[in-house]
């Protein structure tokens, strides 16, 4: 079964530069919150344009959440929240060494994340039927102006946000497999750490998109 | 007194990180921040070369006032060449990615960059996207200015999309440099280099690496949108379908203005070193500089509005960014007074690095001045898209930028090449290359106030003298530049060995010259801060102690 | 003379508090979802819904920060890390949503329903010399 954590240490060895394991520690950390500002800075781009354009047309922002699905919206945010979840308990468990816990719970987060993006799919799949398209709007339901910007901003958005799901996805089940592989202890968990960080900067920014887009 | 800290050290070193390995595969595949820093040496250099072709040729054709070599378009994509190769493959990586990255680790006592193979990354994704984006530019062409406002790069038919993605790459390589070294300040200073005991040339790193990490997501989200809407017709900047091609121009120039500190911070870094070595003097006030690096980078994110003044912004904003912009002339005028302060009664080693220091601060002070009087709405209606906009910013990026980069240039190459380069010639170059910049942007501040617009390949024939004598300054500069190439390039292979040829006191002289490939035997232990000329530290006379 | 440097330190961070918790916050951060769910449904002005959901929306970004990614107990350069690009997503809004708010109405895009505040520009509107004669207000 499991042996125990002393027996696998070997595999982190402090790179020369740095003094101790607690310095580097300190140094992947605040390396990670740095990418993480520059993930935020990124999406406040869009989150701009969306207040910009809705100051502009605000009658085709509302129109256009009605015509979101709804139950996809909070689905997705429920989702999302529970992956959050799951993915701060397999740090937790991580960091005291009990690998084969924070993989489980990793494999929970990936396949909730999975399910985020099969009801992304559908959604698109939805506003592709409807003709609610950007770059070629027929969309019968909601036609005050502005309303393609809606969309624009609402395939924006989500579709950025769905590329950084992807990419965390990937990112989780790399630790994952490293969780399995029983690498992580009290000494060296950072990779678990940095990974949790990316995602719940993922649930970050569906907390805030998923009100703007789908319920004012 | 001596001033090299080991007496020792009168030969080329035998070990040293030029020879430690020398496959191809040993450099193209290094971890080591001074191999990085070459490699970036290298690749900027020939950015340079090509920007400063398309230079010329900008310069032929404005030579007479209809076409002279290239039509409308042509010129169109020159213009757009010249200033996305210079800004983006050589003004932004070049001082961060070669001295930054040689100099900042040794600095701070530090053995490498915290991320080396991120380091590394940086370099590659640096070239992927140069590759991308001239590819893009020469294939299928790039016409609409570095700035490829909307509507009209969104529906031009040109290779916007590939450019943009080019961008886009670059952007990533800068963020992961700048983050690089914001952690390796934080968190690989020897002992005792508290954040007070810092070389004032990190402390300029440090603001532009701020300043990096912030503002390029912004520039990577506007390039993918703008991609987006020209490869699918998305039509969010599209006037006609309820688009608002201002808030185009917010975002970008939200990054595009602190760009511009990203270019002139590491240059005021430089500065900062090579006034005290020079002088032997510590710096006048080595707070106020310091944060007042902080404090450009701060401002210059407050102003970008001062781009937007006659785009149909509203002028309630544009009266909040012109007051605000103006706040960059006191930070940038309390370093001008520490270094002049600390050039005064100095003992003055006069040489290339100094006369370029000279041209720095008598053109920065003039440049920045013009910048302060663009920023006056009311002025600016008149100087808008004129020459003398073009002029204001090539004062800053040539003659602050350029000429920092040639004086770090030449006070490191004994640190990185262990080489001395010959004064005589580095003299004259300097000069040539001074005279050469009056020659060539004091005329278009004259075309730009007289009204000749920017972005245009012909003129009113009235214009034609300042034109030609921009274009003779032109070429002087390049001539300069050219000697500058030739006699360093001598100078590595068949100069005399050097180190520490001025007795410089900055930290980066404690190492030998070139350094060893993980900087120190054993790292310092740091007891003054750098550039103390006053009495001899410690660690300057027995460097030798263990962590 | 020793000086602080974050370089060397020595501690090892030990998480005394159990994966409790984690299940509270999950649980607040449920209420919340579904708090902004039903204030969604409320009858209100439009501006009192945006601004609602997006109090309620930093409240949870507030605890998934604080708890979920430990911001709470991190060292001081991450937590300035984090709170700076807050600021700075703040400077970019405020003078954006400030241009926008004040633009002389003939910028606004075709068919907008936008209302400018004053401040637009002064040298077109009402002007003895306006090119554009009386300027339409709100279109």
């Amino acid at each position: 079964m499991q042996p125990s954590a002393a027996a696998h240490e070997a595999e982190y060895h402090l790179p020369h530069h740095f003094s101790t394991p607690e310095a580097h520690n300190h140094a992947v950390r605040l390396g990670m919150w740095l990418f993480l500002a520059t993930e935020i800075l990124l999406f406040a781009g869009l989150f701009v344009a969306y207040f910009v354009y809705r100051g502009y047309f605000p009658e085709a922002f509302i129109q256009g959440a009605k015509h979101l699905d709804l139950w996809a919206g909070t689905t997705n945010t429920v989702i999302l929240i529970t992956s959050s979840l799951t993915v701060a308990l397999a740090h937790h468990y991580a960091h005291t060494g009990r690998n084969r816990t924070a993989g489980w719970l990793l494999l929970v987060s990936i396949l909730f994340g999975l399910v985020f993006l099969v009801i992304k799919g559908i959604e698109y799949h939805h506003k592709f039927q409807e003709g609610a398209l950007p770059w070629h709007y027929t969309y019968s339901e909601v036609t005050v102006p502005g309303a393609a910007l809606f969309y624009t901003i609402y395939f924006f958005t989500t579709g950025l946000h769905a590329l950084h799901v992807c990419i965390g996805l990937g990112v989780l089940t790399w630790i994952m497999v490293r969780c399995f592989k029983n690498e992580f202890s009290a000494q060296y968990y950072a990779p678990v750490e940095l990974g949790g960080l990316y995602w719940h900067l993922v649930d970050l920014v569906w907390i805030f998109l998923y009100p703007l887009l789908y319920l004012v | 007194m001596n001033p090299s800290p080991t007496a020792e050290a009168r030969v080329f070193p035998a070990k040293h990180y030029l020879n430690d390995g020398t496959t191809v595969r040993s450099w193209l595949l290094t971890v080591d921040h001074k191999r990085i820093a070459l490699l970036y040496l290298i690749s900027v250099l020939v950015a340079f070369a090509l920007g400063g072709f398309f230079a010329m040729l900008i310069r032929l054709e404005l030579l007479t006032p209809g076409p002279t070599i290239v039509g409308p378009l042509a010129y169109n994509r020159l213009f757009t060449l010249h200033g996305m190769v210079m800004i983006f493959l050589f003004m932004i990586p070049a001082i961060p990615g070669v001295f930054g990255n040689f100099m900042l680790p040794i600095m701070l006592g530090a053995k490498d960059v915290a991320f080396p193979k991120l380091n590394l990354l940086s370099w590659y994704l640096y070239i992927i996207g140069a590759a991308i984006l001239l590819f893009g530019a020469l294939h299928g062409g790039l016409d609409t200015g570095w700035t490829f406002y909307t509507p009209y790069s969104t529906t031009s038919s040109t290779a916007v999309s590939t450019c943009l993605l080019g961008a886009f790459v670059l952007g990533f390589s800068s963020i992961l440099t700048g983050l690089n070294f914001i952690v390796t300040t934080h968190t690989l200073r020897a002992p005792g280099m508290g954040w007070h005991r810092i070389p004032l040339f990190v402390w300029g790193i440090y603001a532009t690496s701020v300043i990096q990490v912030l503002a390029t997501p912004v520039l990577g989200l506007v390039v993918l949108l703008v991609a987006f809407e020209h490869a699918f017709g998305f039509g969010l900047f599209d006037p006609a379908r309820g688009g608002d091609p201002i808030l185009f121009q917010h975002l970008f120039w939200f990054y595009s203005h602190p760009a511009v500190y990203i270019m002139v911070l590491p240059s005021m870094a430089v500065v900062s070193e090579v006034v005290c070595a020079y002088s032997r003097k510590n710096m006048f006030g080595y707070a106020a500089v310091a944060y007042s690096s902080i404090g450009i980078a701060l401002v210059g994110f407050f102003a970008w509005g001062h781009h937007l003044f006659v785009s149909g912004q509203s002028a309630f904003a544009a009266g909040m960014f012109g007051s605000i912009s103006m706040l960059v002339g006191v930070f940038t005028a309390i370093k001008v007074f520490n270094w002049v302060g600390t050039l005064y009664r100095g003992s003055i080693t006069f040489s290339a690095p100094f006369a370029y220091i000279c041209g720095f601060l008598f053109f920065v002070v003039f440049g920045g001045m013009t910048g302060v009087a663009l920023a006056t709405v009311s002025l600016d209606i008149a100087w808008t898209d004129t020459y003398f906009v073009i002029a204001h910013f090539h004062f800053i990026m040539v003659a602050a930028t350029l000429m920092a980069f040639l004086a770090g240039l030449h006070y490191w190459f004994p640190k990185m090449f262990g080489k001395k380069y010959p004064e005589g010639w580095a003299m004259l170059a300097s000069g040539i290359i001074i005279l050469g910049f009056a020659a060539t942007f004091i005329p278009q501040f004259l075309l730009g106030n007289a009204g000749m617009p920017r972005r245009y390949y012909e003129y009113p024939a009235q214009y034609q003298m300042l034109n030609v004598a921009s274009s003779a300054g032109a070429s002087l500069l390049a001539f300069g530049f050219t000697l500058v190439l030739i006699y360093l390039v001598i100078a590595l292979f068949q100069g005399e060995y050097a180190d520490n040829p001025v007795g410089s006191r900055g930290f980066e002289w404690l190492t030998q010259s070139p350094p060893i490939t993980h900087n120190f035997e054993t790292i310092p232990v740091f007891t003054h801060g750098p550039h103390e000329y006053q009495e001899v530290p410690a660690e300057m006379t027995e460097p030798s102690h263990a962590a | 003379m020793t000086v602080h440097n974050e370089a060397f330190r020595e501690d090892i961070k030990t998480h005394e508090a159990g994966a409790g918790r984690y299940f509270v916050i999950y649980v607040l951060l449920l209420i919340l979802t579904f708090g902004t769910f039903g204030v969604a449904k409320l009858p209100m002005s439009e501006p009192m819904h945006l601004a609602a959901a997006l109090l309620i929306a930093a409240c949870k970004a507030t605890l998934v920060v604080l708890f979920f990614m430990h911001l709470l107990e991190a060292e001081g350069a991450n937590r300035a890390v984090f709170l700076v690009s807050i600021f700075f997503v703040g400077v970019m809004f405020f003078f954006i949503l400030v241009d926008t708010a004040h633009r002389f109405p003939l910028t606004n895009p075709q068919d907008s329903t936008t209302v400018n505040l004053p401040g637009g520009n002064p040298v077109y509107s009402n002007g003895p010399h306006d090119p554009f004669g009386e300027p339409t207000p709100g279109k």
